[in-house]
């Protein structure tokens, strides 16, 4: 079932939580919510959910309006940060509460529900737990649970709100590589909210950046990691170093030219207006020159092996920490030595 | 119309459940309190003064006080000590001690006065040396004293309790490796942590002192103008049909109510963090 | 020395003997043994004697009257309280600080104040008795009076004790039970009331327990006919002034049983419910 939202506002008092936003999930797809705290993202998601109205904007799923819909006509499966299991309920009783409180004549019977319920602990792999109380459970458990239990009701489109937040690492790796198959297996249109990049990069077909209630980028993790169309974007992503820099416009292939220290790239971000920048690089998109060479004079304040590789921490003359990962250092360097990083890609900004 | 939130009721059921609730406040806890002031001015300011002016009223008022100036502190005392042990240490039988102390919360005040009937009566165990000894507790002020200490005796312990094992005893073992004596990190340390948790117990252990009925119903002897509290002298002044003064005489200790539900509720807003079980 | 053989590890903090001492001494002097009184004296009295004073018709049905106005009182609470919970939780009303300090004045206002009031309103004559009488509700001086006089002193302890549970009930529960296609009436039924259950049993234990021994604010609508509106602690105190000592004791430690088992009671309502919430 596709799933749109457009034009979408939201104010809590006084802060804006969504100016205008508009996005569409196809059907079928895995789609991530991305940003920061306060960027708007669960408040979208509770709005899609009908757990929240929007001040203005439409919502619709399956191309049928719901706006005016309230959350339990919605047929939307939602899955809370803090699992919010009925404490009181089994976990059977959990996973079969949707399923038991539809009006009498769209009741299953007791034993279908029952069928349904085993179904579904099978499909989360906790097959001999539905006696147990959500307390007993571990939160890995207890998330697989919530989604069952969401699951259940056979929801038109999945939604869950930072669905790993509360877990410890491992069974956050674990769970969701899990989740992925889960989804593939029902095709259920599945939107999650995350502020961990690694997670949506690595699990949603496409994913919304966000930032201050607006969308920022909207596409799938290769175009994002590879074409961030913002600077904001660029830096949520994480990891690359921020240089000065200087846009040229009218190179070759039609794209803009970008200046570090002299060595001149193509802009991997979308072009610019010529004048001041600020360039993006990752750290492994750097090589290591001799002093007096065309780059970025630093010099070497540490270095750290990792097998074939060498992470080299750097500073510039003004005090700017530049991080480098290079393949093979030459032999001999050792801190306080001055290099010249060459820059092999980047993705420059116009200055904010 | 579009829905507030997903678990709002609608406007219609909300504002009949709060009418309804309202409602059952006014007439259960609000009318009852009016009536005390309303009943006690009904023959006019001069009737209320001489009320509360005569003699016997005076006594009462004065024996009331003596007994929660000596059962409160006494209260303080034992209140502090139990839940220092309890809170601060580790030893067996500390649930069975809590349920003890919880105990007098579920004895009837009548029983709570007959208890000491039973021991210092003149059929009682220690009534006969008593009285070959010519101390009076029965009927006296420490018949009195001791009833009211075993009515209010959970309040001040009950809400120390949890206060101090919320906090631990981090605070006062730094204090002592510090090199502070074990009085000064009590304090120093531990009395300014609970202050405003005593205070509260403190408030309600008066209120009850000073109120107390059954109890000390029970061991006064009810002689005017000498074992009277106020509690008593207006059922006196009730059962001989002089309502007004009765109820003047009650609406001192409604004013008594109002004072500690006024201070008890300031504490809650301002110290809500600093009380038991209100932290959050 | 005490703290050797009670406590279960050795504390570097001082005062363990002192204050264990006093708690127990103060304990044992105020509570202990005048309540042991009650059982030895009763004891004394051989299983007959016993039985006469404690059981006779009219102890009966002071206990009836007693217990069963408690019953009704904390049941009616049951409704009241937790509507009054969910209203001062919930939502927010002009006045809504002073309606919260109200809930307490049961504990504030001494018994005998109630009492008189209580009367005062609900007599033929009074404010609401007025009213009342010609419908046909007599309240003041029949067993009605005693349950109005118990829903009075047992409300706070229903209120406070929901109160805190409700707040802390997670909204996302709620959520998650629309989401499910829940309606509002189902979420309440299935998900909030098993929920609070446990406080709200909790809470009627409290109210019900000192209902049963309440005094001071019943005697005066009771009536206090015998067999009719004759509460149990009244009973005790009518048989003390006639120098009945021995029946007095026999009502007194009957009640002292069954509060002490109400006490255990509540114990354990609090433990499973502690077992139930989990964590």
């Amino acid at each position: 079932m596709s799933v749109s939202a457009s034009n979408v506002t939201k104010q809590f008092g006084g802060f804006t939580a969504l100016n205008g936003v508009s996005l569409e999930a196809q059907e079928g797809e895995f789609l991530a919510l991305l940003g920061p705290s306060g960027s708007g993202k669960t408040t979208l998601l509770r709005i899609l959910a009908g757990l929240e109205f929007p001040d203005s904007g439409t919502i619709s799923i399956g191309g049928e309006d719901m706006s005016n819909r309230a959350a339990r006509d919605r047929q939307v499966g939602f899955v809370f940060q803090q699992y919010a299991l009925f404490r009181h309920m089994s976990v059977a009783d959990n996973i079969g509460f949707g399923l038991t409180v539809r009006p009498g004549k769209t009741r299953p019977a007791r034993t279908e529900i029952k069928r349904r319920v085993a179904e579904l602990l099978e499909l989360v792999q906790l097959p001999h737990l539905g006696d147990r109380y959500p307390a007993q459970l571990s939160g890995g458990q207890r998330q697989r649970v919530a989604l069952a239990r969401a699951l259940a009701v056979e929801p038109r489109i999945l939604l869950l709100d930072e669905p790993f937040g509360a877990l410890d690492a491992k069974v956050r790796k674990d769970l969701r590589r899990w989740l992925r198959e889960v989804h593939d297996r029902t095709g259920l249109t599945s939107i999650f909210v995350t502020h961990d990049q690694d997670e949506a990069l690595d699990l949603a077909d496409r994913v919304v950046v966000m930032d201050h209630g607006s969308i920022e980028q909207i596409d799938t993790p290769e175009m994002l990691w590879e074409r961030p169309a913002t600077a904001f974007v660029c830096d949520f992503l994480g990891g690359a170093n921020r240089v000065a820099a200087r846009a040229i416009a009218g190179s070759t292939d039609g794209g803009d030219t970008i200046d570090v220290g002299g060595v001149r790239l193509p802009n991997r971000a979308p072009a610019m207006a010529a004048g001041s920048a600020t360039a993006f690089i990752r750290p492994h998109e750097f090589e290591i020159a001799a002093p007096g060479s065309a780059g970025i004079p630093v010099t070497l304040r540490r270095m750290l092996r990792t097998g074939a590789h060498a992470a080299l921490e750097t500073a510039t003359a003004s005090g700017t920490i530049i991080e480098a990962t290079i393949p093979a250092p030459p032999e001999g360097l050792v801190a306080g030595d001055a290099l010249v990083l060459v820059p092999t890609a980047v993705r420059a900004y116009p200055e904010a | 119309m579009k829905p507030a939130t997903a678990t709002a009721e609608p406007r219609w059921l909300r504002w009949v459940l709060t009418a309804a609730a309202l409602g059952f406040l006014a007439i259960n806890l609000a009318l009852p309190l009016a009536a005390v002031f309303i009943e006690g001015f009904r023959k006019g300011i001069a009737a209320y003064a001489a009320a509360i002016a005569e003699p016997d009223a005076i006594s009462a008022l004065k024996l009331t006080l003596i007994v929660a100036a000596i059962a409160v502190p006494l209260n303080i005392i034992i209140g502090l000590s139990a839940s220092w042990a309890i809170a601060k240490f580790d030893f067996r039988f500390k649930p069975f001690l809590v349920t003890l102390i919880d105990l007098p919360f579920s004895v009837s005040p009548v029983v709570a006065g007959l208890i000491y009937v039973l021991l210092f009566g003149m059929q009682g165990w220690l009534g006969p040396w008593l009285q070959a000894n010519d101390i009076q507790i029965l009927f006296a002020v420490p018949g009195l004293v001791l009833a009211t200490i075993f009515v209010t005796f959970p309040f001040v312990a009950r809400e120390l309790i949890p206060l101090m094992q919320e906090q631990g005893r981090d605070e006062e073992e730094a204090a002592l490796s510090l090199g502070a004596s074990g009085l000064s990190t009590f304090w120093h340390v531990t009395l300014p942590n609970i202050r405003w948790g005593l205070l509260y117990g403190v408030l309600l252990c008066n209120a009850r002192a000073m109120g107390e009925f059954g109890a000390v119903s029970v061991v006064s002897g009810h002689i005017r103008g000498k074992t009277n509290t106020l509690p008593l002298h207006i059922e006196i002044l009730y059962n001989e049909y002089n309502f007004a003064a009765a109820f003047a005489v009650a609406s001192l200790l409604a004013g008594l109510a109002l004072v500690t539900l006024l201070l008890k509720s300031l504490l809650e807003w301002r110290y809500a963090g600093q009380l038991a079980g209100r932290g959050h | 020395m005490t703290s050797g053989i009670l406590q279960r590890q050795p504390s570097i903090l001082p005062g363990f003997g002192l204050t264990m001492g006093i708690t127990v001494l103060a304990l044992s002097i105020t509570v202990l043994i005048p309540l042991s009184a009650v059982f030895i004296t009763s004891a004394g009295m051989g299983w007959d004697g016993f039985v006469a004073a404690a059981f006779s018709r009219r102890a009966l049905a002071a206990y009836r009257l007693s217990f069963g106005a408690a019953a009704a009182a904390a049941a009616i609470n049951a409704v009241f309280g937790l509507l009054t919970a969910w209203v001062l939780v919930r939502y927010d009303f002009f006045g809504k600080k002073i309606v919260s300090a109200l809930v307490d004045l049961p504990f504030a206002l001494p018994t005998a104040v109630a009492g008189i009031a209580l009367t005062a309103l609900y007599a033929p004559n009074g404010w609401l008795g007025r009213w009342l009488v010609p419908l046909g509700i007599d309240i003041a001086f029949t067993p009605l009076g005693v349950v109005v006089a118990l829903i009075f002193v047992g409300l706070p302890f229903v209120v406070r004790t929901v109160e805190p549970v409700l707040a802390d009930l997670g909204a996302d529960v709620e959520e998650a039970a629309a989401s499910l296609g829940a309606s509002r009436r189902q979420t309440f039924v299935r998900v909030i009331l098993p929920a609070i259950s446990p406080a709200l049993l909790t809470g009627c234990a409290l109210a019900f327990a000192r209902g049963v021994g309440e005094y001071g604010s019943v005697i005066f609508i009771a009536g206090n006919m015998p067999f009719r509106s004759e509460i149990a602690p009244l009973l005790i105190i009518v048989q003390l002034e006639q120098y009945n000592t021995a029946a007095a004791t026999a009502i007194a430690a009957t009640m002292l049983v069954i509060s002490f088992g109400l006490l255990f009671a509540i114990n354990y309502v609090q433990g499973w419910q502690r077992r139930v919430r989990g964590i």
